[in-house]
């Protein structure tokens, strides 16, 4: 098989994997060519909308495993490719210089062994960073199992490591994917993240120690392939950001490639769900939420509707309505509708003289939501407020929000 | 109403603006070099003055700072905005209020303004990803595109940074505007609009067929939504882009 034959195969195998983050950067070397990745930049978007940042792809979708929900497993009838160490570094090379990516993001099936796995992922890493002074993002998985000595061979040459956790719960996992176990995945977690901390303190110390994982590590779940809800996932995403200090958990909604008793039946892969997990992250990472603040045992599944802040905001009456001319910044990340960007904006222009309603509209902030939920000089900013009943307010909402973006587009607030 | 034109350098328009602060003058109007109209009463024209310019500046920057400084130099680039107006506005309004005014976004100066630059900043940013690279014969790498803003000198030093190593070309292909890159020093020089059939790399088609072929894989049919594809990447872009066959 060819090259052009062989990068077909394992990209379209790489395909369901659904991180394409490329932010973190590595310290600048003056010495060596090329820039670090920027954060967020898309270079391209696919068919399916998808930015598309790195170069993603399987080093081999041969694998000694046998997954319940995924193509490359074992008992699959499918055609088999291996790239060579030099193929993937020749791709990612000239991928980069034409400005088609940020850089690589390398996973693979387990081809022979965990080890034999490892190697081959650490060493493409080592060949374009060491050999060819490559200074793109790498983002490698770490394969569970593997020898430390190799995943943290692969942490000196990468930017970004991560382990994929695959599903939920233990017990999905043992059914699902029974080559896995819970611990062969958390182990090397905890490994990778001892060694991010300790190189990233001895590195403030000095620059000659080198760095491991700048970009820190993430990892990535499968959503709707089994029984799991949502408290369950956001408790599990909580757990890893508290306990391992995760960058990221990937959602992926499940795409049934296989036929398998132990799978739910054809469906259409929920989106949907996928988006609202998102948002719900987005929440724990950057506006202070905790997950038993967006979910409970009562309600342990995302409002549909309703974007989790919005629905948490009807479920707090309590905390409303925030005075926009004195509230904090945390407090006003607390209002639907209001995003990072607004609500420093609001700093910002405070600093100016005080805001009513159409000053908020005036630099840009979103009143469709968000007017229920404020009041500017102590004026509210709708008409009926929130002191109105819950149920009547989740209406009014809905109805103004049935031709939002939301509906096609799926953004983040 | 004063009317002022100058050549239509950075420098010429802040000559202008120093020149009209100085005479203290409301609702004067600046034309660029290109504005053709003759009107009735012809326009003053100012004469570029590098020293009047870099008094301006450094006055400016002494409250807008580098924030103020990156406004003024992005909403220089903008095309299809009154640029001149929105400089000389933002820079008096700065002057006047004697600090930085960039979160001031109830003021309606500083709103025009800030959304400009914004719209500049953006498509600098987009073309951080969108701008597409091709390897000539010689080895050296030709990246023609045509943004809506004069983008081209923001962009380069992006691209200084990141392919170090290299020789290259940005090509503005609608102003006729190039930078080139030889690797130590960004090298401006007008390039005649259109880009030429150039002699390819003899790897080029290969690996313009590998991303053309990776970019349509890596698509998840079940989840095929063109729409948005189109929403982060605009039909307009698409003529210079490899994955869809372009130039
Ligand atoms: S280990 Fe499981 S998920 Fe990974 S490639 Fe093999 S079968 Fe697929």
């Amino acid at each position: 098989m060819d090259k052009a034959q062989k990068l077909e195969l394992l990209a379209a195998s790489a395909k369901y994997d659904v991180s394409c983050s490329s932010s973190g950067r590595r310290h600048q070397n003056p010495k060596a060519g090329g820039s670090a990745a920027v954060a967020g930049c898309c270079h391209s978007w696919s068919e399916d909308g998808r930015c598309i940042s790195l170069l993603k792809i399987l080093f081999s979708n041969a694998c000694i495993y046998d997954c319940a929900f995924c193509v490359n497993r074992r008992s699959n009838d499918i055609p088999r490719a291996t790239f060579t160490v030099d193929e993937v570094a020749e791709l990612t090379l000239e991928f980069y210089r034409r400005n088609y990516i940020e850089g690589l993001f390398l996973s693979s099936g387990i081809w022979r062994s965990p080890d034999d796995t490892m190697e081959c992922l650490a060493r493409v890493a080592e060949t374009l960073r060491f050999r060819h002074r490559f200074r793109g993002y790498i983002h490698l998985k770490a394969i569970p199992g593997a020898d430390p000595v190799l995943i943290r061979r692969a942490g000196l040459a990468a930017d970004r490591l991560s382990v994929n956790i695959e599903l939920p719960t233990e017990k999905s996992l043992l059914l699902l994917a029974p080559d896995k176990n819970r611990q062969a995945i958390l182990g090397p977690m905890k490994q990778i993240g001892k060694r991010i901390r300790e190189h990233g303190a001895e590195r403030k110390k000095s620059r000659r120690v080198p760095a491991f994982a700048p970009a820190g590590q993430s990892t990535q779940l499968v959503v709707g392939a089994s029984p799991e809800n949502d408290l369950q996932i956001l408790n599990l995403s909580q757990s890893l950001y508290d306990r391992f200090r995760l960058k990221r958990v990937y959602y992926s909604a499940y795409v049934p490639v296989n036929e398998d008793r132990r799978l739910p039946g054809r469906c259409l892969p929920p989106v949907g769900r996928e988006h609202r997990l998102y948002q719900a992250d987005w929440l724990l990472r950057f506006y202070g939420f905790r997950a038993e603040e967006i979910l409970s045992a009562a309600q342990p599944d995302l409002d549909e509707e309703l974007d989790p802040k919005t629905a948490w905001a009807l479920r707090n009456p309590a905390f409303f309505p925030v005075e926009v001319n004195g509230a904090g910044y945390e407090t006003l990340l607390r209002v639907p509708g209001i995003g990072v960007l607004s609500a420093k904006r609001i700093l910002a222009a405070r600093r100016h003289g005080s805001l009513d309603l159409e000053d908020l509209a005036r630099i840009g902030v979103v009143l469709k939501r968000a007017r229920y939920f404020i009041t500017c000089r102590g004026r509210f900013g709708a008409e009926s407020g929130f002191d109105q009943a819950p149920e009547r307010l989740r209406l009014e909402l809905l109805a103004g929000s049935k031709r939002g973006p939301e509906r096609g587009q799926l953004r983040l607030f | 109403m004063p009317r002022y034109r100058y050549d239509g350098s950075f420098e010429g328009l802040l000559t202008a603006i120093q020149e009209i602060l100085a005479r203290g003058e409301r609702g004067a109007e600046i034309l660029g070099a290109e504005d053709g109209n003759l009107p009735l009463f012809p326009p003053e024209l100012v004469a570029t003055r590098q020293q009047a310019a870099r008094s301006l500046l450094e006055a400016f920057s002494a409250y807008g700072g580098k924030k103020g400084l990156r406004l003024v130099v992005l909403l220089f680039l903008a095309d299809g905005a009154p640029r001149e107006r929105l400089i000389l506005d933002y820079v008096r309004l700065t002057l006047q209020q004697e600090r930085e005014i960039g979160g001031w976004l109830t003021h309606p100066v500083v709103a025009e303004a800030v959304a400009v630059a914004g719209r500049v900043a953006g498509e600098v940013h987009r073309f951080k990803g969108l701008l597409r690279f091709r390897q000539l014969a010689d080895g050296s790498l030709y990246a023609p595109f045509e943004p809506d803003h004069n983008i081209a000198a923001a962009l380069a030093p992006h691209f200084a940074r990141r392919l170090r190593g290299e020789r290259w070309l940005i090509h503005d292909c609608r102003r006729g505007l190039g930078i080139f890159w030889d690797g130590r020093e960004l090298v401006p020089a007008a390039v005649a609009g259109g880009i030429a059939d150039p002699e390819l790399s003899e790897g080029e088609d290969f690996f313009q067929a590998c991303w053309r072929s990776y970019h349509h894989h890596i698509s998840v049919a079940e989840r095929r939504n063109p729409n948005l594809q189109r929403h982060f990447m605009p039909k307009r872009y698409w003529r210079y882009l490899t994955e869809f066959n372009g130039v």
